[in-house]
């Protein structure tokens, strides 16, 4: 079976052959594989927005390839093959919504597939409960908080039964409790077998990734697993990106001589770690801080 | 007499329409000249509502506000004045650069307020430095050829350029990446603890409300639910969560810690504090 995406020395250079031109990926090979749930960062203008987007055909590579379930992306037959196991949510809730009504919107996609009307009411109904807004299906989307909207707009894509979902910069206008939604969504879809790809600023939501990729000036700079990028914390630096901060706080106690186990990532890890260092307890931490 | 005074300020948005909302209700605060304020709240809370009123975008339904010592619902008061000395820095402020420099653009303020070519220059100069922009290299550019962070950081410099006393953000942070984020908060930083300038700032990002400011007030549903030091609305978590609301991350850990039985402080704000809380603890010295 071939990996779900896969790029191979892909380049990708705006206005090229211009005095303008901008080379935003220069050179990017990677592998992702089906079920992943991978975080993308990078500072602006680290290429990760551009990548995204060869990741269904919405650019085509100016130098490399890109293959989906390997089909090359430049193959003009294949593209709606591509675009429809692979799905976009872009950052702005308040661009992608293009219906009335809740229900319509997210009948939009597969309306455009051909599929027949009462499996689109199935597939509606079922893209709508996965995201926890069923009870909101007769609903003006307009008047839905920043959050809700993203998950229509995730349902509008679940509804052509995508292999993989891209988010691209999803969460970055929501509030914390809009954020809090997308995220517990995407990853219960992960969980369910959707491959994940969620390109972020926000380093604390790439730690609940299984995979951090860190773009620095197109290229990629590290690629590997949260604990693993996480321990990193020069090289992050060096590219503009800064540690979350339980990384950084337990980096800072192990500086001062407390024997932390090494990986942690969320508060509960540190909480736990710290306590068993309490006065007078036997550590039994688990070695790699992982639950 | 503080700087920005509420008296049971109300704004009720469409009033006497079906779609009637009461966005704030019986608002009293005062604002004290150097003060450096977070608000912070649900959305839908009335936290942009609320600043709105401070420079007189928005009037009072009901009650009143008073900036310098002057009533915004005096007919007579002079607003042009007010929205000179409360800065408001919008939400994606870079949605309204529109001029075809960064310098032309930042100039926009100062020139109308009548300042001549030369006051107007020193002023632009001033307030790009302000917000760590090199006026030589960035004033001729186009604000649309930069990037996010730089731009967010001109309409800063815009807002600056009208010397104002009162700095109010709304959200400067979101969106921004990593970099971009820390530049452009440790500039509102600076200008508070060099210049004393007064900042209050809307932020949905507790750990920035606790690394930044030394007062918060809490809005819920248009009314003000906590006012108080960081230090003390921080240690209120049950509270806080009952509103939707988080408490910041290395506060959580302490008070997770604390439910462990470890012995430690619970009103710590940043890493730093935390980092010697634990190692206090542990009796790690």
């Amino acid at each position: 079976m071939p990996p779900l995406i896969e790029t191979r020395n892909l380049r990708h250079v705006y206005n090229a052959g211009t005095t303008s031109a901008v080379v935003a990926v220069d050179g990017i090979s990677l592998t992702i594989n089906q079920g992943e749930f991978v975080a993308i960062v990078g500072g602006n203008g680290s290429g990760k927005s551009t990548l995204a987007k060869h990741f269904n055909a919405l650019l085509l590579p100016t130098g490399g390839e890109v293959y989906v379930d390997g089909r090359d992306t430049r193959t003009r037959a294949s593209v709606w093959d591509i675009r429809q196991r692979v799905g976009m949510v872009f950052q702005n809730p308040d661009n992608q919504l293009v219906a009335t009504v809740v229900e319509e919107d997210v009948a939009f996609g597969p309306e455009n597939l051909g599929v027949p009307p009462a499996e689109i009411a199935a597939r509606v109904e079922e893209a709508l409960r996965t995201v926890n807004m069923l009870e909101y299906r007769r609903h003006a989307p307009h008047l839905l908080s920043g959050g809700q909207k993203q998950r229509v707009a995730i349902a509008g894509i679940l509804a052509m039964r995508p292999q993989c979902l891209v988010l691209d910069e999803a969460t970055t206008m929501l509030d914390p409790q809009g954020q809090r939604e997308v995220i517990e969504t995407i990853r219960r879809l992960n969980a369910s077998g959707v491959t994940v790809i969620h390109i972020t600023h926000a380093m604390d939501e790439a730690a609940l990734a299984h995979r951090v990729i860190a773009l620095q000036d197109g290229r990629i700079g590290l690629d590997g697993s949260p604990a693993d990028v996480f321990a990193r914390a020069e090289d992050l630096e060096r590219m503009g990106l800064a540690l979350p901060l339980i990384p950084a706080l337990a980096r800072r106690l192990r500086e001062d001589g407390i024997p932390l186990p090494p990986g942690i990532l969320s508060v509960d890890q540190l909480v736990d770690a710290v306590s068993a260092l309490r006065p007078g307890q036997t550590a039994r931490t688990n070695p790699n801080g992982v639950h | 007499m503080a700087f920005i005074e509420c008296d049971r300020l109300t704004h009720v948005y469409l009033k006497n329409t079906p779609m009637e909302t009461v966005a704030l209700r019986d608002v009293t605060l005062a604002i004290d000249e150097g003060e450096f304020v977070a608000i912070i709240g649900p959305t839908g809370s009335g936290k942009s509502t609320l600043v709105q009123h401070f420079n007189a975008l928005l009037r009072p339904t009901s009650g009143s506000v008073r900036v310098a010592g002057q009533d915004l619902g005096d007919p007579k008061a002079d607003l042009k004045r007010t929205r000179q000395q409360v800065g408001l820095l919008f939400q994606y402020p870079e949605h309204q650069l529109f001029e075809e420099s960064v310098f032309e653009d930042v100039a926009f303020g100062p020139r109308n307020m009548g300042l001549n070519t030369d006051e107007v220059k020193t002023r632009v100069q001033e307030a790009l430095t302000a917000v760590g922009l090199d006026p030589a290299a960035f004033g001729p550019r186009s604000p649309f050829a930069l990037s996010g962070g730089e731009m967010r950081r001109v309409a800063a410099a815009g807002v600056l350029a009208m010397s104002p006393k009162v700095l109010v953000l709304d959200e400067p942070a979101a969106g921004l990446d990593p970099r971009g984020k820390v530049e452009i908060l440790g500039r509102f930083r600076s200008l508070h603890a060099q210049r004393g300038i007064t900042v209050v700032l809307i932020t949905h990002d507790m750990d920035e409300a606790a690394a930044l400011a030394q007062r918060v007030i809490v809005l819920d549903e248009g009314r003000v639910v906590m006012d108080g030091p960081a230090r003390t609305v921080f240690t209120r978590a049950d509270d806080l969560a009952r509103l939707g609301l988080t408490v910041p991350t290395v506060t959580n850990v302490v008070r997770r810690l604390r439910g462990h039985g470890l012995r430690i402080r619970d009103d710590v704000l940043n890493a730093d504090e935390a980092r010697s809380a634990i190692r206090e603890a542990l009796g790690w010295n």
